[in-house]
């Protein structure tokens, strides 16, 4: 379920992380909000979260060619 | 008679039917969602029968973010919480001479720890101000107040205390208001927050708050409520942390600007301070004007700020902006070289933009963007 929820709640906190950058820009105020620091450090950790998942998918040993994968895609043979 | 290879044929035995069809990934999405249901068994949960289109995903995602950002300005801006300063320190040297503070208030030296007059009455009746100084200045600008007749016109002010300037200058897509202010004892040199003087949290717009405080001039402050960085108001402490530039307006009157790093927040805690800023940038630099600043609104703004020539002599500034053919503002380095090109020593920018407001007597003087806004707080000189 984590792994499900990971990629969006980094959307989210991006969102919300780049939305007081701009904001920031007509307000120099916002960088310093403990609302932030927490929000930001949140991001951080979750993102390490999912990259080191992605990474770990990526890394899973590939099947070689003459293996049998685990779901083939089915072919049809007409044995008319 | 067709077989599939690689696959169960349990279920649809010699059918030619893939696993990617519409219903074999119908009950793949409603496994992913994770929200299944269903139908013939649970009966109570919803049952997807296709996956979200991804714009769908993404707008869950962005509303979700929009919710944070709302409870962030609920938490911020609606439900704010008032705060009450703690008195400091004010300096050994100082004892008090004009009788304005009420007994255990907080501001009185007595209340302070510190030593104060010899006087039993100034012990528990006086605010903390420098009678040498004081004297001083009194003696220094003699010729800039009156011997005690106040003396009043549309731009200016004096009585034997206070003497107010006003001057209005005119350019090409360029309008700002420069207060000259002398003042005998810093103590007609205030700071006031919106709703309740001594309690930060509230929000009026800048002549409301001028007005309460009996105000001859008043501008608008750094908006420390919104803000970080250190506050010291009037001598009592509201927030000491440091974030940003700050101004540091000491009891004799005299005003430093420091850069973050170089704030000693525990010094000002031990030594006192009359008044301390936040907002920024420092204007000037050992009096030198500066091209870069601790600021990313580098851009013509209206703004508002406050120079120091000496103890006892300041002034406010207010640039209107963003007003085409009448005044577009000022950028960073024009307000810097402006200070520098006026004598200041010191200078130091306060919240701008829309909040950029002066009020002289009641009566707003400049043309605030778009009708100006509420502010927290106010600098503000008074008689009282």
């Amino acid at each position: 379920m984590l792994k499900k929820l990971l990629p969006h709640i980094c959307i989210i906190l991006s969102l919300v992380t780049l939305t007081f950058l701009v904001l920031d820009q007509f307000n120099p105020t916002f960088f310093g909000k403990a609302f932030f620091h927490v929000e930001l450090l949140i991001y951080g950790v979750f993102v390490l979260i999912l990259s080191a998942t992605v990474v770990a998918r990526n890394r899973k040993k590939k099947p070689r060619r003459n293996d049998q994968p685990k779901n083939p895609r089915p072919r049809y043979i007409d044995e008319r | 008679m067709s077989k599939v290879y690689g696959q169960d044929n349990r279920q649809n035995p010699g059918s030619k039917r893939y696993y990617d069809e519409p219903d074999s990934r119908a009950r793949k999405a409603s496994v992913n969602l994770g929200i299944s249901s269903g139908g013939s068994g649970g009966g109570r949960s919803l049952n997807f029968k296709r996956k979200l289109p991804i714009a769908a995903v993404i707008g869950i995602d962005v509303f979700f973010a929009a919710l944070i950002m709302l409870i962030f300005f609920i938490t911020n801006y609606v439900v704010q919480s008032e705060r009450v300063g703690s008195s400091l320190p004010a300096p050994s040297n100082s004892s008090s001479v004009e009788a304005t503070a009420q007994p255990g208030d907080g501001t009185t030296p007595t209340d302070a720890g510190t030593e104060s007059s010899t006087d039993p009455a100034a012990q528990t009746t006086q605010q903390p101000s420098v009678t040498a100084d004081s004297v001083s200045l009194r003696t220094k600008f003699a010729d800039k107040f009156t011997t005690g007749a106040v003396e009043k016109t549309d731009t200016t002010y004096k009585d034997a205390n206070i003497s107010i300037t006003i001057n209005k200058v005119q350019k090409e897509n360029l309008t700002y208001f420069l207060a000259d202010i002398y003042v005998a004892d810093i103590q007609y040199f205030k700071t006031a927050f919106a709703k309740q003087p001594d309690v930060m949290g509230g929000r009026e717009s800048t002549n409301v708050v001028a007005t309460e405080n009996n105000a001859i001039l008043a501008i608008n402050g750094d908006h420390c409520v919104d803000n970080n960085g250190p506050v010291i108001r009037n001598g009592k402490l509201f927030r000491d942390e440091t974030f940003a530039d700050a101004l540091v307006m000491n009891y004799d009157g005299s005003m430093q600007t420091y850069s973050a790093d170089q704030l000693d927040m525990n010094a000002i805690k031990t030594n006192g301070a009359w008044q301390v800023w936040t907002f920024g940038p420092m204007l000037l630099k050992d009096g030198q004007p500066m091209t870069e600043f601790n600021s990313t609104l580098m851009k013509a703004n209206p703004r508002t700020a406050v120079g120091y020539y000496e103890p006892g002599h300041y002034c406010f500034l207010v640039v209107d902006g963003r007003q085409a053919g009448y005044s577009d503002g000022m950028t960073m380095q024009e307000l810097s070289q402006f200070f520098y090109d006026a004598g200041c020593k010191v200078a130091f920018n306060l919240d701008g933009g829309q909040s950029s407001e002066m009020v002289f007597m009641g009566n707003l003087v400049n043309q605030p963007y778009d009708g100006g806004r509420s502010t927290t707080d106010i600098l503000y000189i008074t008689a009282s």
